[in-house]
């Protein structure tokens, strides 16, 4: 065989953006697996949430994240797990060790998603172009997340810190096109001369 | 544009749901057994009711979960929503 | 500037114009100057420019009526080339420097206008004249309907693209506030005091509302308030303030839009970055309507001549924009509020007289005219207005008791100027498009929102002049009790605001005590004698229409609207309504309420289309997807396909190729060495769970639960009409562990569909479905020497033995971890290498470099299209459409028959589902092999002289086939099973008919052998 040097692409990997007030780049690769299965099984949640390292029972639309780890509320039934020190295999296999067989659900999506960083202070109202969620403060504290709609692209839309700064996670074939529309209604808001 | 109470996520915008069509239609057990007229009826017959109709609706830009709501087809309202497998709601004898 | 010659109409001193800043413009070619500050509307009047367009139907002269969005004659065509904009109201045109405009719907000149003669022949053309005159015969419509629109047309648009940039975006709050009068204002101070989030929009480059009309040091306490009160709005981070924007629609659950014109008032194309105009879609938990009133005209004879105002909008040409229209005015009125002009005319010099349809006048009024020499004629109207292209003079006469007609000494009065005022109606435009019901108030002559209509999804208050409130005292009151009542509705603590003591000296009281004169009579019958009298100056409908329409039977307002066209023209009547439903209840003798209004529709004001697209347009119309490999793609020449939403390669062209030669190119070196695609777009679906088996079961027509480990199946779904809906392999993981694969169109729909089933008729089975599409990018290498290729770069043991044909096998591919599924979509040696999207571009450049020594060939989805046909392996919605069976494309191989239930399986043996006969799909051989059938052609049963003739069937893929170097064809025929080997006949286009021969559906290795070698 020949001499092989694998390389690895992210969608977004050379997008950056600098404006007055917004700044927006992709956020580096990690292992994100989503579980399913019955979240009312105090076994499987006490379980899970120690594999994890934090608690996998989080309130709807929201999240909690550590250093190494994220958990995100997808639905009744479902969450997302993001490691930030695991490669997605083994994040994977961890999970899916600790889960009951043939009644829940462990799938590596770690490329499936890419995240979208949107900071600063005119932030809220590059996503209010996109999404008719409302992401004030008062609606969107920090710990949220949600899912909604960019443009036409279904996201997941993370509250990070109230900077503010907020995460868009997007379906890799879907990320070139948020990011042309986060990139044009950007340049419409942070480069308007203040008048 | 109205706005749906999704009963996992909240309040949110109509544009992230779809809907799906009248709500509570069970589909046939031992269906081998029933006349074309009985299996057209579940196919092809739905109730178009002008006033309260009970729909299948899915938070599809959301959590993906299917529910039921209630919408009043005249005023164009959603009156209640609730899980998939609830009995029907009673949306204070408006008719 | 200085040495210039001011403007003739200029006042020497006052409005909110920078006389620091003078703008030059044109108007019709003719250079003017005006100021910053100015409207294009204040600075042709001072300008002494009165004639500035053409009526819509007779294309008589006319000016400007209104200083606001109400103004229905003063349209102009805004600038030139590609930004040229039809129908803009000059009223609504901030001036800038270098504007250009020019009137519309006259020729050759706005001065001569040939289109005039309309005018003299208008007792041919009354209302309902298309509708009579163009019925019969109907076959003449198209013919009448050009010369129609080139007689009617109003402006022209711009045939190149728009070159400005526009925005779309969501606003929420807690409390909208429309309008920043005293009202708006006093609303948004209040609910803003108590931490609501809050709205305030206004049409207007500054607020203040009827205030910005006001004389100065009229009303001072209340205008220092307003200044004050804005500027701690502006410095409060919860409060938004949007000037320039115009609420154009409320729907329903408080969703409203607004237009933002963000940089209108500046030369066009001078801001590089910001949106010409941005759309607001708001959603609001209250709003507060404080839309103010517009000032309606009196319907007295020849009202249409240009001088002939509104007496608000003389007041505003005044005192906003130091303009005085003229120097002899009479003003004409029916209420009080036209004395405020009468007044401030006089103050700045103009020559006045009131005329007045009321007999009593309330006295401190009267002495205020005799204080500043007015004359004044109580009990009087106007009969006749003299000019041509101008007011000259006017007559006036004593009014009867009754107002019904006119008798005793006239008088004739010239002037240049004529203010009338026919009261105030409020704009209860969004109100009634929220769904609340109108109520008519007697005392104020007009409809005012009914509090008790409010819809619960559609929670609002109306305060000031839109709620038939006119002292700006009471509206600054009912302003802030009612934000403090939505701010508490919407769940926040009330607060109050401190509003400025009241000063009845300079409060303004509206409209005082009405007499409502609907008709100004005259010395004729309406109707008799040359003169007219416009209620709807837009759209040319006279008072004499709306007895016409009575008289035809056109009685309700509905009716009305649409036989006279009243209040259908871009200012949706927004002068016009109220006088056209009144004098339809005079002729009926019915009372107001009784007929009532028509519906108030969104947009209130025009809309630019671009403005609603927002920044959707271009690349952003619609969402493009993409995999990990497309730019190598673009790199390499590819001729992209639109598939969904995904961007394929359709071909990649060397040199000059066209499509064909590609195709012809990339399909040979698959049937003959190897070729690769990008399958990246294939619907993923991973499915876990004990019961995944069982679900399968159900969810295809075939069997999977004794699919093996290891083992691929290719299945057909169904839905329960019974008619394909998605086909694809699945291939078993695990016990529990499937993976699902779709068309590229179908995923999300599959998807859908199989979460729909679990989750709301099985919900007791343990299956999870979790979409994987872009976990994993995909290359499929596909031909004979495929298995050589792969094994240069992975240890996997590729021998038919260890991984046979429809087995999938897990390993290293190029160093990286990697699923294979040997399958085939083109009938030879195949693999499909998965592998985590993020090595996707890294595979696929590494298969294109060791590809080399086996000549490898990239291929498109055409080429694909054309070997799945020569092998008749169906695409799903192109040789199926939703009302296709499996038995009918020749798959009853697929259909189970062990099996007791799966979905749609019932519809299989419906009577006409399992009848003989039906369309099926067959293959085409053409008599002549080089002709290649156009997909979409008919099979004929019958040949005529020329179409349409009977049809028997369609051809749904067709291709020339460069491995059997003949044209080959899929058809969906009626009774194909029992055709093969019949000659059929196939219609084209021109009537043409091809001869072709019915033949199985598989043109290539009929046993499927090279697969599986």
């Amino acid at each position: 065989m020949a001499e092989l040097n694998p390389v690895l692409h992210t969608p977004l990997q050379h997008a950056t953006f600098h404006g007055a007030g917004v700044v927006m780049g992709e956020n580096l690769f990690c292992a994100k697996v989503i579980v399913r299965g019955n979240f009312d099984d105090a076994q499987l949640t006490s379980r899970l949430s120690e594999q994890a390292g934090l608690p996998v029972n989080v309130a709807a639309n929201t999240f909690v994240e550590n250093d190494s780890a994220a958990v995100f509320w997808l639905g009744p039934d479902e969450r997302m797990i993001y490691s930030y020190a695991k490669e997605p295999q083994v994040l994977l296999a961890e999970l899916r060790s600790v889960m009951p067989a043939g009644r829940s659900s462990a799938v590596d999506v770690s490329d499936y998603y890419t995240t979208i960083r949107v900071g600063g202070v005119n932030a809220r109202k590059v996503l209010s172009a996109g999404t008719p969620f409302d992401v004030h403060g008062s609606n969107f504290p920090e710990g949220s997340c949600v899912q909604t709609r960019f443009g036409t692209a279904s996201v997941m839309l993370v509250m990070q810190d109230s900077s503010p700064a907020f995460d868009i996670q997007v379906r890799w074939s879907f990320a070139e096109y948020v990011w042309r529309y986060l990139r044009r209604v950007a340049e419409f808001r942070t480069l308007t001369p203040q008048s | 544009m109205i706005l749906i109470n999704c009963p996992y996520c909240g309040e949110r915008d109509q544009t992230e749901f779809a809907c799906h069509g009248e709500a509570h239609i069970a589909r046939p057990t031992d269906t081998a057994s029933l006349t074309d007229e009985q299996w057209g009826d579940y196919v092809f017959f739905r109730t178009n009711p002008k006033g309260i109709h009970y729909e299948r609706w899915v938070h599809v830009h959301g959590c993906r979960r299917w529910f039921n709501a209630v919408r009043h087809t005249v005023q164009d309202e959603i009156l209640a929503t609730y899980e998939v497998g609830a009995p029907r709601p009673d949306v204070g004898g408006q008719q | 500037m200085s040495d210039e010659r001011e403007a003739p109409n200029r006042l020497p001193a006052g409005g909110s114009i920078d006389r620091d800043r003078p703008l030059s413009f044109t108007f019709d070619g003719k250079s003017y100057s005006g100021y910053a500050g100015d409207t294009l509307a204040s600075a042709l009047l001072a300008n002494g420019v009165v004639l500035m367009g053409r009526s819509f139907k007779y294309h008589r002269p006319r000016g400007l009526i209104a200083a606001g969005s109400e103004e229905p004659n003063a349209l102009m065509q805004l600038e030139k080339g590609d930004r040229t904009e039809p129908n803009t109201r000059a009223t609504c045109i901030e001036l800038y420097s270098g504007l250009s405009a020019t009137s519309q719907n006259r020729w050759p000149s706005l001065s001569f206008d040939i289109g005039a003669v309309n005018s003299l022949v208008s007792r041919f053309i009354p209302a309902g004249f298309y509708y009579k005159t163009f019925m019969w015969p109907a076959s003449m419509w198209l013919t009448y309907e050009k010369f129609i629109r080139k007689a009617a047309g109003l402006g022209v648009s711009p045939t190149a693209p728009d070159p400005d940039r526009y925005e779309n975006t969501h606003a929420h709050c807690e409390v909208l506030v429309v309008g920043a009068g005293p009202a708006g204002i006093a609303a948004a101070a209040a609910a803003a005091a108590s931490g609501a989030r809050v709205l305030l929009i206004d049409e207007q480059n500054e607020a203040g509302g009827s205030l910005l009309a006001s004389a100065t040091g009229e009303q001072e306490p209340v205008r220092a308030w307003i200044a004050d009160a804005v500027e701690q709005l502006q410095s409060n981070p919860d409060v938004t303030i949007l000037k320039r924007t115009t609420v154009t629609g409320y729907f329903d659950y408080n969703y409203l839009t607004a237009l933002e014109k963000v940089t209108d008032h500046l030369p066009p194309g001078s801001d590089p970055v910001a949106p010409r105009q941005r759309f607001w879609k708001i959603r609001a938990r209250q709003v507060v309507i404080a839309a103010g009133a517009i000032e309606r005209p009196l319907v007295f004879a020849d009202n249409d001549r240009p001088g002939v105002m509104l007496a608000n909008a003389v007041n505003t040409y005044i005192n906003r924009y130091a303009v005085l229209p003229g120097r002899n005015i009479v003003v004409f009125t029916n209420n009080d509020s036209a004395y405020r002009t009468a007044l401030n005319a006089a103050n700045k010099g103009a020559e006045v007289v009131v005329v007045d349809t009321r007999r009593e006048v309330d006295n401190t009024l009267v002495e205020s005219l005799k204080n500043a020499g007015i004359k004044h004629f109580p009990g009087h109207a106007i009969v006749s207005v003299q000019g041509k292209l101008a007011v000259g003079a006017v007559r006036i006469m004593p009014l009867s008791e009754d107002g019904k007609t006119v008798q005793g000494q006239a008088w004739e009065l010239s002037c240049d100027c004529i203010a009338n005022s026919g009261g105030w109606t409020p704009s209860v435009h969004l109100f009634s498009q929220s769904g609340g019901k109108l109520a008519y108030r007697d005392g104020i002559a007009a409809f005012v929102p009914d509090a008790a209509t409010v819809r619960s999804v559609n929670p609002c208050f109306s305060a000031g002049a839109c709620n038939g409130t006119f002292s700006t005292t009471d509206c600054l009151s009912e302003g802030a009790t009612a934000g403090r009542a939505a701010a508490i509705a919407a769940g926040f603590p009330g607060s109050d605001v401190q509003l400025p003591a009241s000063d009845p000296a300079s409060d303004d009281r509206g409209q005082g005590d009405i007499h409502p004169l609907w008709l100004v009579p005259t010395v004729h019958p309406v109707g008799e004698g040359a003169a007219k009298h416009f209620h709807d100056f837009q759209n040319d409908v006279t008072a004499a229409d709306i007895h016409l329409a009575a008289r035809e039977g056109y009685l309700s307002v509905e009716h009305l609207k649409r036989y006279t066209t009243t209040g259908m023209a871009t200012d949706q009547g927004k002068t016009s309504n109220l006088n056209a439903l009144a004098i339809m209840a005079d002729i009926r003798g019915a009372q107001i309420p009784e007929v009532g209004t028509t519906t108030f529709r969104p947009p209130y004001t025009p809309v630019t289309l671009g403005a609603i697209a927002g920044q959707e347009t271009g690349e952003l119309f619609l969402q493009v997807r993409q995999t990990p490999m497309h730019r190598w793609h673009v790199e390499h020449n590819a001729v992209f396909e639109d598939v969904g939403d995904w961007k394929r390669p359709r071909y990649y062209p060397l040199g000059v190729e066209d499509m064909h030669a590609a195709v012809q190119r990339e399909c040979a070196a698959v049937r003959d060495r190897v070729g690769i695609l990008d399958a990246s777009t294939l619907g993923k679906i991973d499915i876990q769970g004990e019961d995944a088996a069982e679900f399968l079961e159900m969810i295809y027509t075939n069997g999977w639960k004794k699919l093996a480990v290891g083992g691929c199946r290719y299945g057909l779904m169904l839905n329960e009409h019974g008619m394909i809906f998605d086909d694809g392999v699945t291939s078993r993981l695990g016990e529990h562990h499937f993976h699902m694969t779709t068309t590229t169109g179908g995923a999300a729909r599959v998807l859908n569909w199989l979460e729909e089933w679990l989750q709301t008729e099985w919900p007791q089975m343990n299956v999870y479905c979790t979409s994987v599409t872009e976990q994993w990018a995909v290359a499929a290498i596909n031909g004979p020497r495929a298995r050589e290729l792969l094994s240069t770069l992975t240890d996997i043991d590729l021998s038919t033995e260890a991984f046979p044909f429809m087995t999938t096998s897990e390993g290293q591919v190029a160093g990286v971890p990697a699923r294979i599924y040997r399958i085939s979509f083109t009938g030879e040696l195949s693999y499909e290498i998965n592998v985590p999207a993020r090595y996707g571009r890294y595979l696929w450049d590494t298969l294109i470099e060791a590809g080399k020594a086996f000549d490898l060939c990239p291929y498109g989805t055409e080429s694909m299209h054309v070997l799945r046909a020569e092998k008749g392996f169906i695409i799903v919605g192109q040789d199926t459409d939703g009302t296709v069976t499996p038995h009918d494309v020749d798959m009853s191989w697929i259909v189970s028959d062990k099996k007791d239930d799966f979905l749609g399986k019932r519809s299989l043996s419906r009577l006409d589902t399992a009848r003989d006969g039906r369309p099926q799909l067959v293959g085409l051989l053409t008599e002549d092999p080089a002709f290649v059938l156009p997909e979409g052609a008919h099979i004929v049963s019958q040949v005529l002289d020329k179409p349409p003739m009977p049809t028997i069937g369609h051809v749904t893929s067709s291709y020339l086939s460069p491995n059997l170097g003949r044209s080959i064809a899929l058809a969906l025929l009626q009774n194909g099973k029992n055709r093969k080997g019949d000659t059929v006949q196939v219609q084209l286009m021109d009537g043409t008919v091809i001869n072709a021969q019915v033949s199985s559906t598989v043109f290539v290795d009929e046993k499927g052998e090279r697969a599986r070698g």
